[in-house]
């Protein structure tokens, strides 16, 4: 079983593994921003729209997107 | 053309090769561009605020060089037609020197671009901006090192309040080259290898040029062939071989070759990093990131919101378009300058010129009063909160609150950012629509900008007529026009052609908005109505009067009574409200304003033009901008839909009226 950023909760951080992308326009417009396979994501909130901390990047996504970064089991909890 | 980097001094001959300002959206580039040149651009904390180039001079060791400002950029592929711009000038202007500002705690991100401008071989300098920032957060890097490793002058800034600029001027003087190169791997390096050895040896940047290639962008190679022609059948040679290489390693890859290459570098840039940043492990919250979670939170978001209306209500609405508009009218005018005015006018023999100064329609006694009693203290108002709005980082998190309505218009949040401008003005939205992706979104937030945003003169009458509505009477008059654009929106969205992209937005960080900006920008702004919209009230007024005196009016009043009386349901009279509207809105508002004073209207009248005038033909500025940027047969589109559709929709408000039997 996988994980996106969907099921991850507020406040936790978590490292991407992958984006189960075939939208290279998204791929592109991630990777610009710093997000790609390897970097730690951090949920501050998912509503009205996701909210993650990638380094020093605040990034807002549709739940769209956020489902289709998949993230690695061990979840960390900071807060 | 075989660049030599000559030192910068007083002998260099007057060029026109600029220095570039470049850097990822929201950096401090407008910011430095303002302190080096002295000229005043927009400097706002959302991404974005920048949409075409800014020239200005500026003096280096003795020689004095332009400095171009540019739209901020994540990587040199453009996707937005913003980005466009700030690549187009990268690859055509041969600059001197490109300064690369960068957000100092997102070093990660800047070095992304770093190494792209490395592949270029341009002369670099690297501007490590907002350094009190990342002081504050308790990151360091260290520019020495990082100056080492990448070959290329390193300078800590803070534009925003003037350290390091001096560093930084100097280390212009004897421009060079980055000199580090990254490596990619061996299928990447050995295809940039071959297609390098097709490039004509004298076209700057193949390694650049090479790898756009291999990212599928052949911009920048079709720059440089314009530069250094060659036969089009040798290119079309060339090109089809440089095609084979690019499928051949694509095959090697399961992920498209450009997000490869941007994913390599961006793992260069963490090597780079681990021998340079240095963060606090975690940290807690700073004071301002939780104020910023605020704004957007799932639940105190909206109080927040309405909050924020709220108080931008009572200092526009009530301060703005009552005390200070009643003390404009009644005193400053009333008291003083139509007084004199009429004096001073009776003292001329011509009874013509007298009326066109004093009489009803008179440049003083209409003309100015509107326009600076009126409508001036309400725009001041407005530009005053919007700054801080602009400034403390609000707005781009206001996009994050209102997504899900815009999606719904097969829009996106990011298309907020044009559409509150709008209220603002609307030509300056029409041109910040650059920042969004696809010609559809493109199309639409134009289309709705001129359909019914109304901008900030417009909304200062609109506010100062709200006395003479009842609060349903303001609540019909909102939910109408909210009601169509959103109507509007959903049907275009169905109608265009074109792709819509998901949300994804960068949020600045939430700052103390500084006075000396708002201060500097609020007086531009009123500048740029003082120049623009002033003549063109002078303009209306004189129409009006000579309409007036020739006896056309009148009979222009009949001649479109079928219309204004018939299906609006309005007394003839507003009919030269709708003509003066055609030069500007807010002014057909203004008209709207004085019938309403003077009792000639009922409320449901009152409601029913302001809807029409609301959606009435966007101002001529706005329709010139829609040409510019689109073309005259999108603006003649725009302007054939927008006019009949405003009379349809105040048509059918009034038949809804009467059949419901509303009464107000
Ligand atoms: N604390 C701090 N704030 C800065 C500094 N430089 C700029 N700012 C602020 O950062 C925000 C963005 O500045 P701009 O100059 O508009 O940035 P830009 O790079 O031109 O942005 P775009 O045109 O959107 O690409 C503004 O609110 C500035 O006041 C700095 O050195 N320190
Ligand atoms: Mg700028």
């Amino acid at each position: 079983m996988t994980s996106s950023l969907r099921d991850l909760k507020p406040g936790q951080v978590a490292q991407v593994v992958d984006i189960a992308s075939n939208n290279t326009d998204q791929l592109l417009k991630l990777s610009a921003l710093g997000l790609v396979p390897g970097c730690f994501v951090r949920l501050q909130q998912r509503f009205p729209a996701y909210i993650v901390r990638v380094g020093e990047t605040l990034l807002s996504l549709d739940g769209a997107i956020a489902e289709k970064i998949l993230l690695s089991q061990e979840i960390e909890q900071v807060k | 053309m075989n660049m030599e980097y000559p030192p910068i001094n007083a002998t260099i001959p007057i060029t026109n090769r600029p220095i570039l300002l470049i850097g990822n959206p929201n950096v401090g580039k407008s910011a430095l561009f303002a302190r080096f040149t002295g000229h005043r651009v927009d400097i706002s904390n959302y991404p974005g605020t920048t949409v075409e180039l800014a020239h200005g001079p500026f003096s280096v060791n003795g020689a004095v060089l332009t400095l171009i400002d540019t739209p901020g950029i994540h990587s040199l592929l453009p996707r937005s037609d913003d980005e466009r711009v700030t690549c187009d000038v990268l690859q055509n202007s041969s600059p001197w020197v490109v300064i690369q500002v960068a957000d100092t705690k997102n070093l990660r991100r800047a070095l992304l671009l770093t190494f792209q401008l490395a592949e270029y071989a341009m002369p670099f300098v690297l501007a490590l901006n907002m350094a009190d920032e990342a002081e504050s957060l308790g990151i360091q890097v260290d520019t020495r090192r990082l100056a080492q490793i990448l070959g290329a002058p390193v300078i800590s800034t803070v534009a925003t309040h003037g350290r390091g600029l001096d560093d930084l001027r100097a280390s212009l003087e004897s421009p060079r080259p980055v000199s580090y190169q990254i490596h990619y791997d061996g299928a990447i390096e050995s295809a940039v290898q071959r297609i390098t050895t097709l490039l004509p040896e004298n076209w700057t940047g193949r390694r650049a040029l090479a790898l756009a290639l291999l990212s599928g962008e052949a911009g920048p190679a079709e720059h440089a062939r314009r530069a250094n022609p060659i036969p089009p059948e040798t290119w079309q040679a060339q090109l089809a071989s440089i095609q084979a290489i690019v499928a051949e390693t694509a095959a090697q890859y399961s992920q498209p070759l450009a997000y490869e290459i941007t994913r390599q570098r961006l793992r260069c840039a963490d090597c780079l990093l681990a021998q340079v940043y240095q963060a606090a492990a975690v940290r807690p919250p700073t004071l301002a990131e939780k104020l910023g979670q605020i704004m957007v939170h799932p639940v105190w978001g909206w109080p927040f919101l309405v909050l924020v209306l709220v108080v931008m209500y009572l200092f526009v609405g009530q301060f703005g378009a009552g005390t200070l508009v009643g003390w404009m009218e009644e005193t400053v005018f009333g008291e003083w300058l139509n007084p004199l005015a009429i004096r001073a006018a009776q003292s001329i023999p011509f009874s013509v010129v007298r009326d066109f100064l004093v009489g009803e329609y008179g440049l003083v006694t209409m003309g100015l009063s509107y326009s600076l009693a009126i409508v001036l203290p309400i725009v001041l108002t407005f530009f005053l909160a919007f700054s801080l709005l602009e400034d403390s980082g609000y707005l781009a998190r206001l996009a994050v609150m209102a997504n899900r309505p815009f999606k719904l218009m097969g829009l996106n949040g990011k298309a907020v950012l044009p559409m509150v401008l709008g209220l603002g003005c609307d030509t300056m939205a029409t041109l910040t629509t650059r920042i969004l992706e696809t010609r559809k979104e493109r199309l639409q937030v134009t289309l709705l900008l001129a359909l019914g945003v109304p901008c900030s003169a417009q909304l200062g009458v609109l506010l100062g007529m709200m006395a003479f509505l009842s609060s349903a009477g303001v609540a019909i008059w909102l939910a109408v026009v909210t009601a169509t654009l959103f109507g509007v929106g959903w049907l275009a969205a169905r109608v265009l052609p074109g792709q819509r992209t998901d949300f994804i937005l960068e949020l600045p960080p939430v700052r103390r908005p500084q006075l000396g900006n708002i201060v500097v920008k609020t007086l531009a702004r009123l500048e740029w109505y003082l120049k623009e919209v002033l003549p063109l009230f002078i303009l209306g007024t004189a129409l009006l009067f000579a309409l007036d005196r020739l006896g056309l009016l009148v009979w222009l009043e009949r001649g479109m009574a079928p219309l204004v009386k018939g299906l609006l349901g309005l007394p003839a009279e507003t009919a030269s409200v709708f003509l003066i509207g055609f030069l500007r809105r807010d002014f057909g508002a203004v008209g709207l304003f004085t019938l309403a004073r003077d009792s000639l209207l009922t409320t449901n009248q009152l409601i029913i033009s302001l809807v029409v005038i609301t959606l009435f033909i966007p101002c001529i500025a706005n329709v010139l901008m829609i040409v510019r940027e689109h073309g005259r047969r999108t603006a003649l589109a725009v302007a054939a839909f927008v006019f009949p559709f405003a009379f349809a929709v105040g048509s059918l408000l009034n038949l809804a009226f009467r059949l419901l039997g509303i009464e107000f």
